[in-house]
């Protein structure tokens, strides 16, 4: 049941990203290329324009392969950025103990009390707007409180172990137990919290290109789809709902990956 | 009890103070200078900057400027705001009991929803009802905010034409009510906003409270339960006052999630609350605002915390210290 459902979660990721990477081969059309502003915008689906075309006469199944291209990778590095910054932090955090681990512990706490979308409205107000990079980064470095908090749980319990004690009184320097001892046995729940984080940065990231401050136009993503389709919901209802049931679709496939390996994991949840 | 609240009270306001030393740092740490503007414009001559830098104390050292933000921040001087030429507490104060109604009425039908299907759910699990149950929460959890809310204003506000889809209240008919009218004015404004927000929230709630409830139907008291025959719902009351723990957790976890969603819940129902404020005053560059918003968010994301911890011990006997 449970590898039938890991299966299931791989085989649609994997697909959504291969659609991602072939994009420019399956888009009929230039994404940002407005193909008549005069008699073709919001067309209806048809035979030349399967989703139809948007307000710009921009065609909407190409705007929709490449924004699934920029959403994929954006939500993926950004997660990379947050695996890599929380494992540190909560390596560090969970070996030293005492002040450091006090510090670093109480800082989370922090950050986790200020909701992660003012947080990110009051970062993307003071630095002024990077592009995509600046994006991945934000997403990136707001992103790892959580999991910093997984891996300190994680390492607390594993370094009373007999195998760490024993590599510590072999004398092995200590980032060296963090890196080779403890750290292969927290893998399994950082790629779950890293799995369903994919999924997440999905919605935030939507939900940021929605507000205007994600994806800027004229770069296809499906928030500012969404938002482009807003105006039109009484005359063109499918231009906002198109790019949304895309979205939904992306983040169920993740999180049914995620939730099958954490089951997978932790049999309790069955 | 006194003493687990004082301990408790201590931590929060430790967290606040931790909320308060990072927006000083996001703050500080961001690129250009507050007076950067004056310093290209040829017709502010450097003595005015030199004024001006004396008397917002840009000219001290950041230790000290660190002590009076914080010192600022307790005595309830949160600056001015850039753009609507009052102070930005005032401006927070107005738009804050329109969010603390959107997200208490979200709250409401997170928990009411979202405990009832996942205990449905857990009493019976591998059933029909638990696999359609998982499915809904499922898609419901992968589903933007915002596009929720617009989904539900096409089908209620432009298809049927049931429910207001903007703004508190009615803007022009408001003032001509009887009390009991802008009661109901209010009640049917508030409806798809927080619909949006806690449907959302339920499925969150409701996966929780079916994973509580799983740990629970295995032990030994709700076997002896239907052993002696109690009816499903007597049954179901046993386990849900054990599996309840957790999920009254989630209630201090749920708010940073639910006030997040507010922002977007706010912009799409056109709703003054601190999302839109914050939003807005995002888009006029007016800083002010947006740290200040944060920070009073963060705040009430950490009073809740306590509320919920609290709230655990009042329904946990075995978290009390011996008496």
């Amino acid at each position: 049941m449970t590898s039938a459902r890991i299966r299931l979660g791989l085989v649609a990721v994997g697909l959504l990203y291969l659609i991602a990477l072939l994009a420019p081969a399956l888009a009929p059309y230039d994404p940002a290329a407005q193909l008549d502003l005069v008699g073709g915008r919001l067309l209806p689906p048809s035979l030349g324009h399967p989703l139809g075309t948007d307000p710009l006469s921009r065609d909407l199944l190409s705007r929709l392969l490449f924004g699934a291209r920029l959403s994929l990778s954006i939500a993926a590095l950004a997660v990379a950025v947050a695996v890599t910054v929380g494992t540190a932090v909560g390596l560090a955090a969970g070996l030293a103990g005492g002040v450091i681990d006090g510090i670093l512990m109480r800082s989370v706490d922090a950050a986790l009390a200020i909701p992660r979308v003012f947080l990110l409205i009051v970062i993307l107000a003071l630095w002024e707007q990077g592009g995509i990079t600046a994006l991945v980064l934000v997403l990136g470095l707001t992103g790892w409180f959580g999991t910093s908090r997984l891996v300190r749980a994680e390492v607390l319990s594993l370094r009373r172990r007999d195998f760490v004690l024993a590599a510590q009184a072999l004398g092995l320097p200590s980032w060296r137990i963090a890196l080779r001892h403890v750290l292969p046995n927290a893998v399994a729940p950082i790629v779950v919290s890293a799995t369903l984080g994919v999924g997440n940065t999905i919605l935030i990231e939507a939900a940021l290109s929605f507000l205007g401050i994600g994806v800027r136009p004229p770069q296809p993503s499906w928030g500012n789809m969404i938002a482009d389709g807003q105006a039109f919901l009484a005359t063109a209802p499918w231009q906002a709902m198109v790019p949304g049931v895309a979205v939904v679709v992306t983040v169920m496939a993740f999180s049914v990956l995620g939730d099958a390996l954490r089951d997978r994991i932790d049999p309790r949840t069955r | 009890m006194a003493g687990f609240l004082a301990r408790r009270l201590g931590a929060a306001a430790l967290v606040a103070f931790g909320v308060a030393t990072l927006t000083f740092l996001l703050i500080h740490l961001s690129p250009g200078s507050p007076l950067a503007g004056s310093g290209e414009n040829p017709y502010v001559s450097a003595e005015a900057i030199e004024q001006m830098r004396r008397n917002f104390a840009l000219d001290r050292p950041i230790h000290i400027q660190y002590v009076r933000y914080i010192a600022n921040l307790v005595r309830g001087d949160w600056g001015m705001s850039f753009t609507m030429h009052r102070p930005v507490i005032n401006a927070l104060r107005d738009a804050l009991p329109n969010t603390l109604l959107l997200a208490g009425a979200a709250l409401i039908v997170d928990f009411l929803f979202g405990i009832a299907l996942g205990t449905l759910q857990g009493m019976r699990p591998g059933t029909r009802l638990d696999r359609v149950g998982s499915a809904v929460t499922l898609t419901l959890y992968s589903v933007p905010t915002f596009w929720l809310g617009l989904m539900l204003v096409l089908v209620f506000g432009q298809e049927l034409g049931w429910l207001p889809v903007s703004g508190v209240v009615d803007p022009v008919l408001y003032p001509t009510r009887t009390v009991v009218g802008k009661l109901l004015d209010r009640g049917v404004h508030l409806i798809l906003p927080a619909l949006t927000l806690g449907l959302i929230g339920a499925a969150a709630t409701a996966r929780y409270q079916r994973a509580a409830m799983l740990e629970v139907v295995r032990q030994d008291f709700i076997r002896t339960a239907r052993a002696k025959g109690l009816a499903e719902g007597a049954v179901a009351r046993h386990a849900l006052r054990n599996a309840i723990l957790p999920t009254i957790t989630l209630l201090g976890l749920a708010l940073p999630t639910l006030l997040s969603g507010a922002v977007l819940v706010e912009t799409v129902f056109a709703w003054p609350g601190m999302g839109r404020l914050a939003f807005e005053a995002l888009q006029r560059r007016d800083y002010p605002v947006v740290t200040g918003a944060a920070t009073l968010v963060a705040l009430a994301v950490v009073a809740g915390n306590l509320v919920a911890d609290v709230l655990t011990r009042i329904a946990d006997p075995r978290t009390r210290e011996p008496t």
